[in-house]
């Protein structure tokens, strides 16, 4: 494996990583279903005794910069990577988010203005960001930023775990306050803590200089041996039992009934931790390294055979040791306020923030829900980050003792995924008795 | 029935949805449109003189003056003799009966030491070994013996053994007496001859002569001898040294001022050795032979050895065949590759009987024979040469390339190079410096070691059919010309810190 190719292999796998990732979800604050209210906000009383979440799944896919289908196209089961392209569209800042919850079965149980609740989901996310210097490294090569320091290092993670809550509403008069307590065990991990990789060619005859302070955690994940020969294996959804890798976490929420229509709410979620503990390994690269060429006289003494490659697969001197870490939940945090209009129509406005281990992202929303009988329907305007075009739509489908819902913070990216910067989709059930 | 509607239509949206997104999942992936320029530092290579000449051969050593002037030495095997070799332990001597009718037996100390050529004991003190005895008598009575050689002394006793036979009761069959430790005792002998004694004594006091006597020696070795020993010889031929220096040498010339052949001994033996040269041979890189001719060769040498006086000591000799004493620079200059030598040692070469001499059981005596090479030359369009492998099979997407070479030469020589891409048949396809070879001037060392070192940048390029071109190469030949530079006419000295920077680098061009 050359050189070129590990950095085109790093780029590439950043760039398919698991299509996206924002945990935004706007449009959800307007759900007729208690129960995804609650998942939003743990103040969120439920309006029947006894309400059971049926599984369901929440995925949210967020591209900055690259997206899959700006770069890759596929016949006769080939891919084909068109690098001008991928030139011609990266951003000096990159990254790539994906968040999956999917949902197991939820218990909610209402006596008096009290709803304790207990649920089970599994989580996964993945997340990249780079820079355009780690691509144009790869694609253009290093001859024309001689003398130049060029900030390669990817920070990346991908990772999965168990959560099984237990959580509190109550309504005190016209505030609700409610919290949940989880535990989760991590399945698998492999993700960066430091991410420093600077290099530098000199300009006398190339001579490459790193600075670097990286170091990449695995769980269970990721085989090393050295550069040219390593095995990622992303074992993302499986049962092992919930006391390895174990973490806490919390959702906080409020809401006000300012008055019989117009409510305020906001909630912090996923403030927490895992740590890793099983079959774990960090690989670190600390420190200044040079790659200045072979020493013949050396060689000659030593070896008749010479590789480049390497020569410079040992210049990074990554050190190899099992010590365990932590990682810390993507925080999401939400403001919300609703203002009923008639009882059929609602109008509101979302806000969201998500503290991540890339870079934070935020999302504001304009909202309105219009009741058709059995039916809800949600529409939404909503600036997320930097991409001003998202239209939302819901769908919610009232039978009594059920409940249906699906949306999206941004329909018509559902449409084109591959090319789409951002967009979620929930689809979710639950039994009222 | 409007609820199940509903539900229907909702599972049949999201079907619809998943159906839109379609993740390819190709069997493999490649770029296209890549335009990519890579620089690559090749080589970052210091070689001094020590450094290349250290990685020549296994044999070979340098010495550097205090004023950094370099002379390498290829040695040879060394030449060792012990008194191991000389006198070796002889394991389990039986002496057989002892002559009777007088108690007294006398052994020629000839016959119980083998020493080729013969030699008069004075002394010698016995180490590792014992003494036996065994006796036999018709008498049938107990037989008192005592045993006792006056000659075998320690401390100021004499070595006595007294025993018994017959005390069981058994007659007529030999006895033989336990081994008695002869750990430092000391024979002394001024006629080269052992004497024995003995008294038997029967129980009514009669003093009778026994039927049979022997003694056994258990091991007959020796922590000090000194007497005089005749001459003896020991050969040592056949030895090789392999001259690394003209192992690249294609043409021209490489004399050196003054090339030497040393012969370092070191010998603790007590007495003369005189080495002489049966055979003194250098083949060059042609194959021919020639013989090297010289005082030293025609009349050997001797060693320097201890004295009495200085027993435990070792003394050194040094012995030096160079062009005031022999053709060795003349024959040298031919581009030797190998010296092959055949050497007979002599002891007491002169049969001198007035030469007391000493051995111990530590004596040795060593002799190094290297080839003593001054770095002080003269070059003339000398062509050095080397091949080395290559593979650029697998550079398929290269364009081209252009190297980078920057090199400070800190030899008092200029330089021409250039290496040429080989087939597989060792055909050139091409070469590396298309319009003419690089060329670095030399250094300017007229201020001695100290020196003024040009730094020469050269770039050369390969264009798309030109590396398509040597892409099938197999073997990359170079050749590099030296030559004195102007103002530094004969011969050179090559100091310590002499040597060349050579850095390369690459921009590599790649398209698919």
């Amino acid at each position: 494996m050359t050189v070129k190719n590990l950095i085109l292999i790093i780029i590439l796998t950043l760039s398919t990583m698991m299509h996206g990732t924002a945990q935004f979800d706007l449009i959800g604050q307007l759900s007729s279903d208690h129960t995804i209210l609650n998942s939003l906000n743990p103040a969120q009383t439920m309006d029947s005794t006894i309400v059971i979440g049926l599984p369901g799944i929440f995925n949210s896919n967020r591209y900055k910069g690259i997206a899959y289908g700006d770069i890759i196209s596929s016949s006769n089961n080939i891919n084909t990577i068109d690098a001008t392209t991928a030139l011609s569209v990266v951003e000096p800042s990159n990254h790539y988010q994906n968040y999956l919850d999917l949902q197991g079965l939820a218990l909610h149980v209402t006596t008096k203005s009290i709803t304790i609740s207990a649920g089970y989901n599994v989580k996964l996310m993945a997340y990249a960001e780079y820079t355009d210097e780690l691509v144009k490294l790869g694609l253009e090569g290093n001859a024309q930023y001689l003398d130049e320091q060029l900030s390669i290092g990817p920070n990346f993670g991908l990772r999965s775990y168990h959560e099984v809550y237990l959580g509190l509403a109550k309504k005190i008069g016209n505030i609700s306050v409610g919290g949940r307590f989880k535990v989760l065990s991590g399945i698998e991990d492999l993700s960066t803590s430091q991410s420093q990789i600077n290099i530098t060619t000199d300009s006398e005859y190339y001579a490459l200089q790193f600075d670097n302070q990286y170091q990449l955690n695995s769980s269970g994940v990721l085989a090393y041996t050295d550069l040219s020969d390593f095995e990622v294996d992303f074992d993302a959804i499986r049962y092992s039992g919930l006391s390895s890798n174990v973490g806490y976490g919390v959702d906080l929420g409020i809401g006000i009934d300012v008055n019989d229509r117009w409510n305020i709410k906001a909630s912090a979620l996923d403030i927490g931790k895992i740590k890793w503990t099983k079959r774990v390994q960090n690989y670190t690269s600390s420190d200044s390294y040079s790659y200045e060429g072979v020493d013949l006289v050396k060689l000659i003494k030593d070896s008749d055979n010479f590789e480049l490659q390497d020569s410079l697969y040992n210049i990074l001197q990554i050190e190899t040791t099992e010590n365990e870490y932590e990682t810390a939940l993507a925080g999401r945090y939400n403001v919300s306020t609703t203002y009923e209009i008639d009882p059929s129509q609602i109008v509101g406005i979302s806000t969201y923030m998500i503290n991540h281990d890339g870079p934070n992202q935020w999302a504001i929303a304009l909202q309105y829900r219009k009741q058709l009988g059995r039916l809800h329907l949600s529409g939404q305007y909503a600036y997320i980050n930097d991409n001003p075009t998202n239209i939302g739509a819901g769908l919610g489908i009232n039978l009594g003792w059920l409940q249906l819902n699906a949306y999206s913070d941004n329909i018509l990216g559902l449409m084109d995924m591959q090319n789409t910067r951002s967009t979620n989709f929930r689809l979710g059930a639950s039994v009222h008795l | 029935m409007n609820n199940i509607r509903l539900l229907l239509l909702l599972l049949s949206s999201s079907l619809i949805l998943w159906g839109c997104y379609d993740v390819p999942s190709g069997d493999t992936t490649e770029v296209v449109n890549l335009n990519g320029s890579y620089a690559v530092p090749l080589v970052n290579t210091t070689a001094r003189i020590l450094d290349i000449e250290q990685s020549t051969g296994d044999n070979t050593s340098i010495l550097v003056d205090d004023e950094g002037k370099v002379t390498i030495f290829y040695n040879g095997n060394v030449i060792r003799n012990t008194t191991a070799t000389t006198f070796p332990p002889v394991p389990g001597i039986v002496i057989g009966e002892l002559p009777l009718p007088a108690p007294e037996t006398v052994l020629s100390l000839e016959d119980l030491v083998p020493f080729e050529g013969g030699f008069i004991l004075n002394k010698a003190t016995f180490t590792r070994n014992s003494l036996q005895y065994r006796v036999k008598s018709a008498v049938q009575e107990k037989i008192s013996i005592r045993i006792f050689i006056p000659q075998i002394t320690k401390d100021g006793a004499v070595f006595s053994q007294t025993f018994d036979i017959h005390e069981d009761g058994i007659y007529g069959e030999s006895f033989s007496t336990p081994y008695y430790d002869l750990e430092g005792w000391t024979l002394i002998s001024d006629d080269n001859n052992l004497s024995i004694f003995y008294e038997a004594t029967t129980a009514s006091g009669d003093l009778i002569t026994l039927d049979e006597a022997g003694l056994n020696f258990s091991l007959l070795a020796f922590k000090y001898i000194e007497g005089f020993f005749t001459q003896n010889n020991s050969s040592e031929s056949g030895e090789v040294i392999t001259i690394g220096v003209y192992s690249t040498w294609i043409s021209g010339g490489f004399d050196f001022e003054d090339p030497k052949l040393t012969i370092k001994v070191q010998n603790s033996f007590g007495f003369p050795v005189r080495t002489k040269f049966n055979k003194l041979e250098l083949t060059n890189v042609n194959g021919e032979k020639s013989n090297v001719e010289g005082t030293f060769i025609d009349e050997g040498f001797d060693f320097n050895y201890p004295t009495l006086d200085e027993k435990g000591t070792v003394a050194y000799s040094e012995f030096i065949l160079d062009k005031t004493n022999s053709n060795i620079q003349t024959v040298f200059n031919e581009k030797v590759k190998l010296v092959r030598y055949d050497v007979t040692a002599t002891g007491n070469p002169d049969n001198d009987d007035s030469i007391i001499g000493f051995l111990t059981d530590t004596s040795f005596y060593n002799v190094d024979i290297a080839i003593e090479l001054p770095l002080e030359t003269s070059i003339n369009d000398l062509i050095l040469g080397d091949t080395f492998d290559i593979d650029l099979s697998s550079y398929e997407e290269v364009i081209n390339a252009e190297f980078k070479l920057i090199t400070e030469n800190k030899f008092p020589y200029k330089m021409e190079v250039q290496a040429y891409m080989l087939d597989a048949n060792g055909v050139a396809i091409d070469s590396l410096f298309r319009d003419e070879a690089y060329q670095v001037a030399g250094a300017d060392t007229s201020a001695g070691s100290t020196n003024d070192s040009p730094t020469s940048i050269r770039y050369t390029t390969f264009d798309n059919a030109a590396f398509a071109k040597i892409r099938s190469a197999e073997q990359i030949a170079i050749k590099a010309k030296f030559n004195n530079t102007e103002g530094q006419e004969g011969p050179q000295w090559i100091y310590e810190d002499y040597g060349i920077d050579i850095k390369i680098g690459a921009i590599i061009n790649v398209q698919k």
